[in-house]
């Protein structure tokens, strides 16, 4: 009788804790997908002038220009990226468009002009380099927050705000090149406005962060920010002339606007 | 003269648009390139035309210049080139100079000289029937100058998710073919490798509407796969034929295909086939002129962590009417397979926030017993000056294969680029 009753109070108490641990992963993965909308998602798409600047381990900085247009098909679905070099001078009118998947790989095809060549990129790793910088194609167009476990680790504040640290474990380390990563969630935007990333020993290997925050067309925009990776460079991403307005149409992220960008998109 | 004409105009073209416009874009790069060879090529030198030791000794200087507006866009794209061993020392190498509009919202036009690709091969080609220039691809040049300019009126029309695109040219631009100068050729006639004084002589087609070349193609998407059918009529792009007394042509030729291109699981896979229907020779009995050739080739891409990027790619060449092309060959005389096989790999290695590039690329004639391999290196030192080392190494059994003919022009290469 005695053991029953203990195997049931243990039972209910399982029950409880154990109900109140997935409703806070609940409460971690919702919060997670309102920062992935405000950081990924707003609007349901613009274009900004992204200037991004490399500095590598020795301090030597390079400079990249392009314009970037996105278009989401669906709110948290796939989405279509367009970007179209200015500088460096050798890459100038190169153009890349990316379909990205929520599920699956993306297609990535880039316009090389000297050959007027439509070249298609393989696109299986989404942990390659986006154009030479410390971001990564994932970093720039999103990790759906499912791939991951998220927890809340409470309240906190970074960049000088008040936030929610949150940690994120891969359901599949072999989708991530770190073993978990904190995510501060701005509690007044939602935006990620710092994140680090822990490698196997416990050792952070990269920090984001966002700089500065701008309400542009009702939107929270992030308008600077650094990716530093620990002992070695760091890339700092600033977008300027933002508009959320009158994006372009997602049947038209094709061969055409690689070939031939809107002359808006070309200074 | 006609030569001479052209630059004129492409100059006044330059600083018309430069006046026109407010604020046209400018850019372009000033580049030094030293070629030598790995070993002296006895066929060349030596009161012939071209350097036994040099094929390409160049300063070049590019000017770019754009502009574009709601109507459409002008691009002006041409090279002042100096080079110490070429006949002509120097000389401004006009590549692109046309002007796009979009007539209607389904039809945009392109016309003038410009650069034209298409198909799916990564340095390997079916469908893609504008002109090549290997004389630049075998001599050191950026691998951008295999594609040589050609003067096209190109018409691309957007209907039901469809492209349909029309080239056409009013005449025939073959490819660019080492001739002797630069790099010593082979000669069927005298069975040897030669200069550019014993080079045979090649007639091209005479300048008419007749002789005109189009280009047609159709394609679309299919979820993450693209499809398209192409269409061809004009010339073959190599001298495919000779007279009985010695005189090398390009027959006609016509050619239809289609090509596939698409992920499956972590690869992108590539496809490719194309009937090339010698219009002069369609029954394979006239042993002057090339047979028909069904070619087509199949590849796979895959990125790996830490920017590495692989592919291989398998290209075939079947001739019909193999057996009566046999019939036609003089006893003991140079043969081709009725299948010849080519494979290539490529390996690419971006380094140091992809300033630093290494690759790789070789081709295997499995059924010429030739291969060809370029190695490549290059180092951006600033975001403005690259320096690229590397090398264009090439052999085979035979002296009348496809790499093979030019088995004693194997150079190494330095370049140095600075763009603006």
């Amino acid at each position: 009788m005695k053991t029953h009753a203990a195997t049931a109070l243990m039972f209910l108490l399982a029950l409880a804790f154990g109900t109140s641990a997935v409703q806070a992963d609940e409460a971690a993965l919702k919060l997670m997908q309102e920062s992935h909308k405000a950081y990924y998602y707003a609007s349901e798409g613009g274009s900004a002038r992204v200037t991004m600047e490399i500095v590598d381990k020795k301090g030597r900085a390079r400079e990249r220009v392009f314009w970037m247009i996105r278009t989401d098909v669906e709110d948290m679905g796939d989405q279509r990226y367009y970007t179209h070099f200015i500088k460096p001078a050798d890459v100038r009118r190169t153009a890349l468009v990316v379909h990205k998947k929520a599920e699956g790989n993306d297609d990535r095809w880039l316009y090389v002009p000297a050959l007027d060549l439509v070249r298609r990129i393989a696109a299986n790793d989404s942990r390659s380099s986006f154009v030479g910088s410390d971001f990564t194609y994932e970093d720039v167009s999103g990790r759906l927050p499912s791939m991951d476990d998220h927890k809340i680790i409470g309240p906190d504040s970074a960049m000088g705000k008040a936030a929610t640290k949150v940690r994120s474990t891969p359901k599949d380390d072999g989708t991530a090149e770190y073993e978990y990563r904190y995510t501060w969630v701005d509690d007044e935007t939602k935006l990620p406005i710092k994140e680090e990333y822990v490698d196997k020993k416990g050792e952070t290997i990269r920090r984001f962060e966002i700089e500065q925050i701008v309400v542009i067309e009702g939107f929270p925009t992030a308008t600077v920010r650094t990716m530093h990776v620990i002992d070695d460079g760091q890339t700092t991403i600033r977008f300027d002339e933002v508009t959320y307005e009158a994006p372009l149409d997602a049947g038209r992220y094709n061969e055409r606007l690689l070939k031939n960008p809107p002359p808006e998109f070309t200074k | 003269m006609r030569k001479g004409l052209t630059h004129i105009i492409a100059l006044a073209a330059l600083f018309v648009a430069a006046g026109a416009s407010a604020q046209p874009i400018v850019t372009g790069f000033v580049e030094a390139n030293q070629v030598v060879r790995v070993q002296e090529n006895d066929a060349l030198g030596d009161g012939a035309i071209g350097d036994r030791t040099y094929p390409r000794s160049e300063l070049r200087a590019q000017m770019k210049l754009q502009e574009y507006s709601d109507r459409g866009q002008l691009f002006i794209r041409a090279d002042f080139v100096s080079d110490a061993v070429a006949s002509d020392r120097s000389h401004v190498d006009l590549r692109e100079a046309y002007v796009k509009t979009t007539l209607f919202d389904w039809l945009d036009v392109k016309i003038g000289r410009q650069v034209a690709t298409w198909g799916t091969g990564d340095l390997i080609f079916a469908n893609d029937l504008f002109a090549k220039d290997w004389r630049a691809f075998f001599s050191g040049l950026d691998d951008t100058y295999l594609k040589p300019p050609q003067d096209l009126l190109r018409l691309t029309a957007y209907v039901n998710g469809l492209t349909l695109e029309v080239a056409l040219s009013p005449y025939f631009t073959p490819d660019n073919l080492p001739d002797g100068t630069r790099l010593s050729v082979f000669n069927p006639f005298m069975n040897a490798t030669v200069g550019a004084q014993q080079a045979p002589p090649i007639f091209r087609p005479v300048k008419t509407l007749r002789n005109g070349e189009g280009f047609g193609r159709v394609s679309g998407y299919s979820g993450s796969y693209e499809w398209a059918l192409y269409g061809y009529k004009g010339f073959w792009p190599t001298p495919q034929a000779f007279t009985p007394d010695g005189v090398l042509y390009y027959p006609r030729l016509w050619s239809a295909g289609g090509s596939l291109r698409g992920p499956i699981g972590s690869y992108l896979l590539h496809a490719e086939a194309a009937a090339y229907i010698s219009q002069d020779d369609t029954d394979g009995d006239n042993p002057f002129i090339a047979n028909s050739q069904i070619r087509g080739f199949i590849g796979l891409d895959r990125s790996l962590a830490n920017e590495w990027t692989v592919g291989v790619q398998y290209y075939g060449e079947y001739m019909l009417d193999h057996d009566l092309y046999l019939m036609g060959i003089p006893p003991g005389g140079p043969t081709f397979d009725e299948l010849r096989s080519t494979v290539t790999a490529r390996i690419h290695k971006f380094m140091r926030n992809q300033t630093v590039e290494m690759q790789l690329f070789g081709y295997w004639g499995l059924s010429d017993e030739d291969w060809h391999v370029r190695p490549e290196a290059s180092y951006k030192v600033t975001q403005a000056i690259k320096w690229t080392v590397g090398a264009s190494l090439i052999d085979g059994e035979d002296n009348h294969t496809m790499f093979g003919q030019f088995r004693d022009n194997s150079n190494v290469f330095t370049r140095v680029r600075y763009s603006f």
